[in-house]
């Protein structure tokens, strides 16, 4: 509320700032008057205009004489005794009350000077009376940082802390902490935390944040120390200025192959269906691709749709879409940020070939009740947040949902009536903060899906269900004011269940189900504000069990079978080290060693040495009991990444990383099927490994806004990359490895980006050249896919571009508009015929040989925030957006069909019309 | 569309569109296709060989002056000889032995060996019932729900612990022509006479164009229940009078419906989003000493059973069950109109080309004097193929 005044006032400003600047002087004599009194008469007799809230003024008394003082002068003297400031731009005069109001934020000034500090030496009181007469005011107050005994004259100490908002506690990050001479400064990381070297001595110590009041602190540094900030809520915006933490990072840290999305950005870009999305801001962002509408797959730098892992508050997500795609799992409205590693990996992510998104679930609010909300066409939401009693734990419930079968049951005269499809998922966290070393955090998650189609000859199935469901447990203790540890545990299990009851006889269901227990501790060693170690242990232990089958109805006759569990137990040590000396070079260094283990109990079949896998070659069946382990693959992960600033504004980075993967979807197709089963690396299906290595270039464009720009290179060989015969059966199969292929696959590009954040017109347009190339050269016809050579994958788009541009008219109108463009995906086209059984079949041609159409859209938004108004119950914004503006007609895939003996071609287009959707969102 | 059925289609994730898509024909690799059989019945068995033809083509390539033989796992060969181009088969008397592997071998005129894997021939199992079933099925491509009846069979086998089959089916019907034509016009003599054989009653008969298979894998005895064979909507002139439906069913090893289950699924599967990964299903056949050279097709050995039964529409009338005839007679709506000629203008009528294919329905006699000329397609039935000889088993 507080927040949106300012705006208000900071809007009202800057309508009324205009004029010249003068050296106007005041004469006047006041005794016991109003403050007031004397700017009204300041206002008659000069051309300063005067800007304040009356309350401010009302109690303070003046007496004064002045003659032919100039302005800034006579307001230094009115001002003197109160704590009122002032702020005057041209011949407008800016009242603040315990605000200082700077129009440069000191983070510009701090990349206008040089950041080598000289070691200065500064005065010392060695006395301990500064201590004596502390007031209230913690601003003027004064701090003892260190020890005594450890105290070095001319040395420089480590200060680290967290910067926290003052009322909620909640972590305030990108805070710029400084000192003024030597001019040197850092800023906050996400969890609040900041370490900064200063010179022993006594120190005034200035912290600067958005939407934050300036604040100081008087130091007394004797040795490194810890020193914790509390930040007052407040804006100081008469030029918009939106620090933005990334931004910095973008050029300065080691770390390439970054994004973050801010669950704010989420709003500005126009969607389907009005359901916010953050996944679905994420596949705007450079380097991320979508295989198309209702797909649920995302593919990072030519990787597979199973080789991204998401990762919620810790815990992994299996499946990440409801609907086919068409919404994400994810209710925007309960998360914080989510980061997307795409290379340079750190260390303490493993498990999947491709990327990490690493989604955190939001701060919750710890003062006061509050909500927000939104109702859609098709879908509603509603999150609520709050402390459960006060200075007690917070809680956060959240839950989305459809009337989707209401509104398909109003379709009439329609083939539609006997489908049906919902969904609904929920999202809930507790979090108390212990005491000031330790606090924890319990976050759950459940989603579930169900839809049912009338016909499916593919599928072959009539009913689908599935469920996610996760429990995260984070504890963080800070052991000492440098080593912090960090546990998470968690076991997130992925159910779903496939139908058939067309024929009575054979009506069944198979249930499928993947979980994942697992427990890591997390120790960050901050040696000093250079140098932090982070080291750890992980354990999953994954389970899966493959199809279990059993009869529905009386009157089937399908026998109960089952394909036999699966069960691996994976190890990971980690220890990486970030040094980042005050200079042109960075780095950062990380090894994982991968421990995973095949456990049984299980079947194993044998196949004739030399010949192929299939059934008839069997020779062997081997059993292992429970406990006993069937196979270990193990390896190191080198993760490496460096920065070198070529100035102030560009640097240089490449990393390497290599990443295994031992838990594989069965995906034969470019998009993820609700049908497609995850397996445990085997005696047979080896584990995936990829080795990443990246070039980038950073450049950041200072002035008015900073626009980012990158351009990043990347090559990545992959051993094992699964694949499968043509016209493979995955389902229900108790010998997948005579369906599965493995080769090496080869990926390669280039992603330009360019991103401003700041500003009315605020937005991002990525280019993407990516190849993605798979190699199937096996010993047998039915294991060698076109002749044994590099082809492309069912995902491989040489050229995509997405960009969004977001445009704000005013506070409350913002428009936006989403573009993307991408190369059609790789088919295989029949390339002849050939008649057998009285039936025209189709010869294919080389796998992939061939692309479908290019695909283009263009998505309009426009915001439309309720009004600013502080005494409003609940703020409000609506939403309006077309998706697909154009209307045009993008071909999803293109497939032959033969009936009644004839071949024919089709296309499959969606949302070949523009979409408009209205979506009333609010928050209390 | 209304906002409501927009909303609908697209929570289904079905809110698209499926068009005709031109195949755009590209150069033909010609590839060998074998089309083998071999079953335990005393019968010529006939091997097809041709080549892969272009997509926007319907005549086969017949690959003419193979040598073909099957071989049987006591080293026995058969001899094949070539009838018709590309078209093999064994002499009449020839059986296949249950139990017995067989192997086909083919020399092509340019010498190369092409040979299938053994095949057991297995015996066939009795088809216990042949029946109909009045349901609603959704079409395969719109969706939208169709009466009509299903017609299923019922098999079982005690030999085996499970079984795989593969149906083919040939089925008859009556077909009326609403205005069987009574006399037949001759040019030479310029005169009408009465016609002979009838043209108003034919039987019409279809073979199965689909590959439908069964299994009992998986199932708790081996016993197949309620395959579907064969849909007829209610508008298809297939039930108006009388149907029968001749069920041959083969039973085949694992392997050969495997290969037959992936066949089905390449053709038929597209559309959905989940569209799985296309390609060329490779069946029992190589080519000696040459991985690289692609054979498509199968040898199936298999033990042979068929059955067949004659229905009458009325049958299904308990389950409510009603035909929807429609004049399907009406093969050109330019041309097929129906014509009364004065006796004397036949001859300039029928010298017309357009009228050439049109049959005297019947005459007017005198004092009218006119002759009523109908459309072929509704006063001649073989005009559809129909075959005006009653099957035997009819009645």
């Amino acid at each position: 509320m507080i927040r949106i005044s300012f705006y208000i006032t900071a809007l009202l400003i800057s309508l009324v700032l205009h004029g010249q600047s003068s050296l106007e002087t005041y004469s006047g004599s006041f005794d016991s008057v109003s403050l007031e009194t004397v700017i009204k008469d300041i206002e008659t007799q000069t051309g300063y205009r005067f800007f304040y809230r009356q309350e401010w003024l009302e109690d303070i008394q003046i007496s004064v004489r002045l003659e032919e003082t100039p302005i800034p002068e006579v307001l230094n003297t009115l001002l003197a005794n109160t704590t009122l400031t002032q702020y005057i731009e041209n011949n407008q005069v800016i009242l603040a009350n315990n605000t200082t109001i700077t129009a440069v934020p000191a983070i510009s000034s701090f990349f206008d000077k040089s950041r080598s500090a000289p070691e200065l030496e500064k005065g010392f009181v060695f006395s301990r009376e500064y201590l004596a007469g502390q007031t209230e005011d913690i601003d003027n107050a004064v701090y003892e940082i260190g020890s005594r005994n450890k105290f070095r004259q001319g040395a420089s100490s480590t200060i680290a802390g967290y910067v926290r908002e003052k009322d909620t506690g909640e972590p305030v990050e990108g805070a710029f902490i400084f000192i003024e001479d030597p001019f040197t400064g850092t800023s906050s990381e996400t969890d609040g935390f900041y370490s900064l070297s200063v010179p022993n001595g006594k120190q005034t110590l200035l912290i600067q944040s958005v939407n934050m009041k300036n604040t100081q602190r008087n130091l007394i540094v004797l040795s490194d120390g810890k020193f914790d900030i509390n930040l007052e809520v407040d804006v100081i915006a008469l030029n918009t200025v939106v620090v933005d933490a990334n931004r910095e990072v973008n050029v300065k840290s080691a770390q390439m192959g970054l994004t973050k999305i801010n669950v704010e950005s989420v709003k500005e870009v126009p969607v389907l269906l009005g359901e916010k999305d953050i996944m679905k801001v994420a596949t705007t962002t450079s380097g991320v691709q979508t295989v198309g509408e209702g797909s649920a797959g995302i593919n990072i730098r030519g990787g597979k749709a199973d080789q991204n892992l998401f990762q919620f508050d810790g815990s992994p997500i299996y499946n990440t879409s409801h609907f086919f795609g068409f919404f994400s799992v994810i209710n925007s409205d309960a998360v914080e940020s989510m980061e997307i590693y795409k290379s340079g990996i750190p260390a303490k992510y493993g498990g999947r070939l491709s990327s990490v998104f690493d989604i955190k679930t939001k701060e919750l609010n710890k003062e006061k009740f509050s909500g927000k909300g939104g109702l859609g066409p098709v879908t509603s939401r509603m999150m609520v947040e709050g402390p459960i009693f006060k200075g007690g734990p917070s809680f956060m419930l959240g839950a989305r949902g459809t009337y989707s079968n209401y509104v398909i049951s109003k379709i009439k005269n329609s083939s539609l009536g006997n489908n049906r499809a919902s969904f609904y998922d929920l999202v809930g966290k507790i979090d108390y903060k212990i005491n000031e070393k330790s606090e924890l955090s319990l976050s759950g998650y459940y989603s579930f899906d169900s839809f049912r189609l009338s016909s499916d000859t593919l599928l072959s199935f009539t009913n689908f269900s599935y469920t996610n469901a996760l429990l995260s447990f984070n504890y963080k203790y800070m052991l000492t004011d440098r080593l912090h540890a960090s546990l998470n545990s968690g076991i997130s299990r992925y159910d779903y269940r496939i139908g058939y009851e067309q024929l009575a006889s054979q009506a069944f269901n198979i249930d499928f189900n993947a979980q994942e227990a697992h427990a890591a501790l997390s120790l960050d060693y901050f040696f000093s504000d250079q140098l932090s170690y982070r080291f750890g242990l992980q354990a999953k232990e994954h389970r899966i069990n493959p199809g279990k089958k059993y009869p529905t109805g009386v009157e089937s006759l399908i026998t109960s079978d089952k394909v036999d569990n699966e069960r691996g137990i994976e190890y990971s040590p980690y220890f990486s080290a970030s040094y980042d000396p005050e200079g042109r070079f960075s780095f950062y260094g990380g090894a994982r060693y991968s421990i995973f283990n095949v456990l049984g109990p299980g079947t194993e079949f044998k196949y004739l040495a030399g010949g192929s896998r299939v059934a008839y070659n069997r020779t062997d069946t081997v059993n292992f009991n429970a406990g006993e382990i069937i196979e270990t693959y193990h390896g190191p992960e080198f993760r490496l990444s460096s920065r070198y600033s070529l100035n102030e504004s560009t640097s240089l980075k490449a990393s390497y990383n290599r990443t295994r993967q031992n838990i594989h979807l069965l995906l034969n197709a470019a998009s993820i099927a609700p049908t497609d089963i995850w397996r445990l690396s085997s005696g047979h299906i080896k584990p995936q490994i990829a080795d990443q290595y990246s070039i980038g270039l950073y450049k950041n464009y200072y002035g008015k806004h900073v626009i980012e720009t990158s351009a990043e290179v990347y090559y990545k060989d992959i051993n094992n990359l699964l694949d499968f015969k043509v016209g493979a059966d995955l389902q229900f199969n108790k010998s997948i490895e005579t369906e599965v292929l493995q080769g090496n696959g080869r990926s390669y590009g280039l992603e330009l980006s360019i991103n401003k954040s700041s500003g009315w017109l605020t937005g991002w347009i990525n280019y993407t050249y990516s190849r993605s190339l798979i190699q199937l050269d096996g010993d047998f016809p039915s294991e060698t896919i076109n002749d044994g050579n590099f082809f492309p994958t069912g995902y491989d788009k040489p050229h995509y571009i997405n960009s969004i541009t977001n445009y704000k008219f005013t506070r409350r109108y913002s428009m936006s508009l989403n573009v993307v463009y991408a190369s059609g995906v790789p088919v295989t086209y029949p390339v002849g015929k050939w008649s057998f059984r009285n039936v025209e079949n189709l010869y294919y041609s080389d796998r992939n040989k061939f692309r479908i159409p290019s695909y283009f859209r263009i998505d309009l938004g426009l915001n439309i925030e309720g009004s600013h108004k502080i005494e409003k119950l609940a703020h409000s914004f609506w939403t309006f957006s077309v998706y697909n503006v154009l209307g045009r007609d993008n071909i999803y895939s293109v497939f032959f069909t033969v009936e009644e003996g004839e071949v024919s071609g089709f296309k499959l287009t969606v949302f070949p019309n523009p979409i408009p959707t209205i979506t009333y969102n609010f928050s209390f | 569309m209304k906002w409501s059925a927009t909303i609908g289609f697209l929570i289904l994730g079905i809110y698209s569109c499926v068009e005709p898509y031109k195949i755009i024909p590209v150069e033909t690799e010609r590839v060998i296709v074998v089309d083998a059989s071999l079953t335990n019945e005393t019968k010529p068995h006939i091997t097809r060989l041709s080549y892969t033809f272009p997509i926007d083509e319907s005549v086969e390539i017949p690959l003419s002056g193979a040598e073909v033989t099957i071989e049987d796992e006591d080293g026995a060969v058969i001899q094949l000889s070539e009838v018709s181009p590309g078209q093999y088969q064994t002499d009449s008397s020839f059986a296949g032995v249950v139990g017995k592997k067989y192997m086909l071998q083919i020399v092509t005129p340019d010498n190369l060996v092409i040979f299938s894997a053994e095949e057991e021939l297995l015996a066939p199992s009795p088809i216990d019932s042949i029946y109909g079933r009045y349901i609603s099925l959704p079409h395969p491509e719109t969706g939208i729900l169709r009466n009509g009846i299903q017609f299923y069979v019922d098999t079982h086998s005690d030999l085996y612990p499970s079984s795989n089959y593969r149906y083919e089916y040939v089925e008859r019907y009556e077909l009326r022509v609403p205005f069987p034509s009574e006399y037949v016009w001759s040019d030479e003599s310029r005169d009408y006479t009465s016609r002979f054989p009838p043209v108003g009653i034919c039987y019409a008969s279809e073979k199965s164009n689909e590959l439908i298979h069964g299994t009992t894998q998986g199932l708790t005895e081996n016993r197949l229940s309620e395959l579907p064979v064969r849909f007829i909507e209610d508008i298809d002139p297939h039930l108006y009078y009388r149907y029968s439906l001749e069920i041959r069913q083969y039973m085949i090893g694992s392997a050969t419906y495997k290969f037959h289950k992936k066949l089905k699924e390449i053709n038929e599967a597209g559309g959905s989003f989940f569209d799985r990964q296309k390609g060329t299903v490779f069946g029992n056949l190589t080519a000696e000493n040459s991985e690289d050279i692609v054979i498509l097709g199968f040898f199936e050995v298999a033990g042979v059973s068929d059955s067949k039964r004659v229905f009458r529409p009325s049958e299904f009338s308990p389950e409510g069950f009603e035909i929807h005839k429609t004049d399907f007679c009406w093969s050109n709506a330019n041309e097929d109109v129906f014509d009364t000629v004065a006796l004397g203008g036949l001859y300039d009528f029928f010298s017309f080309f357009s009228n050439r294919n049109k049959n005297i329905y019947t005459i007017l006699p005198f004092p009218i004097d006119m002759a009523v000329v109908a459309p072929v397609g509704c006063s001649d039935c073989t005009f559809w193929e129909g075959d005006l000889n009653k099957p035997e088993f009819w009645n």
